[in-house]
């Protein structure tokens, strides 16, 4: 299913391609898919991973079905970070706002900030619900402080930052992927290595804490797990809305499990599709025009959290 | 096999108990009750590792706890506790496979001994029919014997429990006790449980650890109750612990009302119940006398069928 959506997503753009031009040799058509189409379409593949997978073990870092990597802050650090680049850019030296990478490493900065501020929270509060509203207000904070940059700030690079948040697929070439690739593969891989514990913990860090799991330190990698995941796509594509929080619950739901060895790749593969079916969407009105992948994100995702809520009332009743 | 010797327990600064001797052997069922605020979870907690003593050691098998990592204290004792587990997708076969958590790989790959030790563990508590039922879908008598199945295959000579039959129906409540009862005898494994059930707790326990506000009586249930330990920590003028089946009778007379009664077994042992929840003292010198008999009630010359209706007769007087 996925090689098919990724077909598609290749051959649907604002110029359709004919399926031929896949293996064809005409050089406009190598073009394309080459330097448009393919990045963009693994872009999605990558951030619709990350995302997901960083949504997962935030939920079972909080045991809160409607934690996603942005309730830590993170989209809201990376976004003061865009926010102070683009919007008090003059300020910078010039060699920094010339490249593309300035972006970049502003929104990584922002969101790494934010995380390490909670990460310092988190040595000294031992509630996990203390800290997802740590987490929430550190991330309050920092929108605050991009609503008064964005008011003191001139309209063309208000602009620019209005339309970061939309959130892109498009903007990764290919030098910029073997970053995101570098730095999304490390994060999985520690989200890999600490399955047992993340299990552990879906009991509560009492019972986790009993079955002779080190909480700190497995409470430090899942943070560092979400810099990396969460913070990378959201620096490399904006912040791309709902995606995180909704995918674990369908996973959940399809495979009806909750143990990490499965819903790890489970939702590494439902966040792929979902982002792809997401960014193929996006280019329905086709012919030049795209619609932002956040405000479709939105639509998907939001309806799978009303979903989420009104099964969980059911449960309840029951 | 469990000892502390000089150990203090509390949060921060705050000390909640001090200086607490206390030991127990192979294939003990101890029951820990107290009043609440009397440290019976801080206890629980310290005992567990999940938070820091306030001086003085604990030892298990002869082993400094403070000086173990959480793995290896993992092997050494396992919990139940009050936190409710609210994971959807669990399957009670895999809430008991987290028990081997400490014996696993880092993926948590079960081995065949693994599989058995759960399936075993399932059997012990009569759960193995219902292996693949969902967490949320079993009761909570169920959903406890599952818990503690998963403290089984964690394989701990010490198992603590913190409260493990509140919120049961009476025939959970005892189903549980008796299940503890038994796995102690058969597994020789201590369980120390913090409990409410004083009834339970006198009947099943090996030995009672009864935690009041200057410190722990230990013994077993009997002794305690003939020495008055009961009446003197959860002291009170509102209810007396009976010494002659230690349950607790309520205290609570109300007005100047004295009768006597007098008759046959057991009409008027529920009389004298009735008149005691309606704070009616019973004194052999009163005024008035109630006699009670098999089929009616009497007092002077009028008769009465029911307890009831000698209520309301001494209602009229």
């Amino acid at each position: 299913m996925m090689g098919v959506v990724l077909v598609c997503d290749i051959i649907f753009g604002s110029v359709r391609l004919p399926l031929e031009a896949l293996w064809s040799d005409d050089i406009l058509y190598r073009e394309i898919i080459y330097n448009f189409r393919l990045p963009k379409a693994l872009t999605a593949v990558i951030t619709g991973a990350a995302i997901s997978v960083a949504g997962l073990i935030m939920q079972t870092l909080f045991r809160n079905p409607l934690a996603g990597p942005y309730v830590l802050g993170v989209s809201s650090g990376a976004s003061l970070g865009v926010a102070v680049y683009l919007l008090a850019g003059g300020l910078l030296p010039v060699a920094l706002t010339q490249s593309g990478w300035g972006l970049v490493i502003a929104a990584i900065t922002g969101a790494v900030l934010v995380l390490l501020l909670v990460l310092a929270v988190s040595l000294h509060v031992r509630q996990a619900v203390s800290l997802l509203i740590v987490g929430i207000m550190f991330g309050q904070i920092a929108g605050s402080l991009v609503t008064i940059l964005q008011n003191s700030s001139n309209p063309d690079s208000l602009k620019l930052f209005v339309v970061w948040t939309f959130g892109s697929l498009s903007a990764v070439g290919w030098n910029y992927m073997q970053v995101m690739l570098l730095l999304i593969t490390v994060g999985l891989t520690i989200v890999f290595a600490i399955q047992k514990s993340l299990n552990g913990l879906l009991l509560g860090e009492n019972y986790a804490q009993g079955l002779g799991i080190n909480i700190t330190r497995t409470r430090f990698l899942i943070i560092v797990a979400v810099a990396l995941l969460a913070g990378t796509t959201t620096a490399f594509t904006g912040p791309i809305a709902f995606i995180g929080m909704a995918v674990p619950h369908l996973v959940r739901g399809l495979f009806r499990t909750s143990d990490h060895s499965i819903t790890i790749p489970g939702t590494m593969l439902c966040g792929a599709i979902l982002l792809l079916l997401c960014d193929l969407a996006t280019q329905l009105p086709a012919d030049g025009y795209t619609l932002p992948i956040n405000a479709i994100s939105a639509l998907v995702g939001a309806p799978i959290i009303i979903w989420i809520i009104l099964k969980n009332k059911r449960t309840i009743e029951n | 096999m469990l000892k502390t010797t000089h150990l203090n327990i509390g949060y921060g600064k705050h000390f909640v108990q001090r200086g607490l001797n206390l030991s127990a052997s192979a294939g003990d069922l101890i029951c820990l009750t107290g009043t609440n605020g009397t440290g019976k979870s801080t206890l629980l907690r310290t005992l567990a590792g999940l938070q820091k003593t306030l001086g003085g050691h604990i030892t298990i098998q002869g082993k400094d706890v403070e000086k173990l990592t959480n793995a290896e204290r993992a092997t050494l004792l396992s919990l139940v506790l009050t936190d409710t587990i609210t994971v959807e997708n669990l399957t009670l076969h895999d809430l008991v496979a987290m028990g081997r958590f400490p014996y696993t790989n880092w993926a948590g790959k079960l081995s065949e001994e693994d599989e058995n030790i759960i399936n075993q563990s399932l059997e012990q508590v009569n759960l193995t029919h219902k292996a693949n039922c969902y967490i949320c879908e079993v009761s909570d008598g169920e959903k406890q014997r599952c818990v503690i199945a998963k403290a089984l295959a964690q394989d701990t000579p010490l198992v603590l429990l913190d409260e493990p039959t509140a919120h049961l129906d009476l025939p959970n409540r005892i189903e549980i006790m008796l299940l503890l009862r038994r796995l102690s005898v058969n597994m020789r494994k201590t369980f120390l449980l913090s409990t409410h059930e004083l009834d339970l707790a006198l009947q099943m326990a090996d030995k009672i650890w009864l935690m009041g506000n200057d410190g722990v009586q230990v013994g077993i249930p009997e002794d305690l109750m003939l020495d008055g330990k009961f009446q003197e920590t959860f002291g009170s003028d509102t209810f007396r612990f009976d010494e002659t089946d230690g349950h607790c009778k309520i205290n609570h007379p109300m007005g100047n009302l004295e009768v006597a009664v007098i008759g046959e077994k057991p009409a008027i042992l529920w009389l004298e119940r009735a008149l005691l929840r309606c704070g009616i003292r019973t004194v052999p010198t009163a005024d008035i006398t109630i006699e009670a008999h098999h089929d009616h009630f009497a007092i002077g010359d009028r008769k009465a069928n029911s307890i009831e209706e000698t209520l309301k007769l001494l209602a009229e007087k």
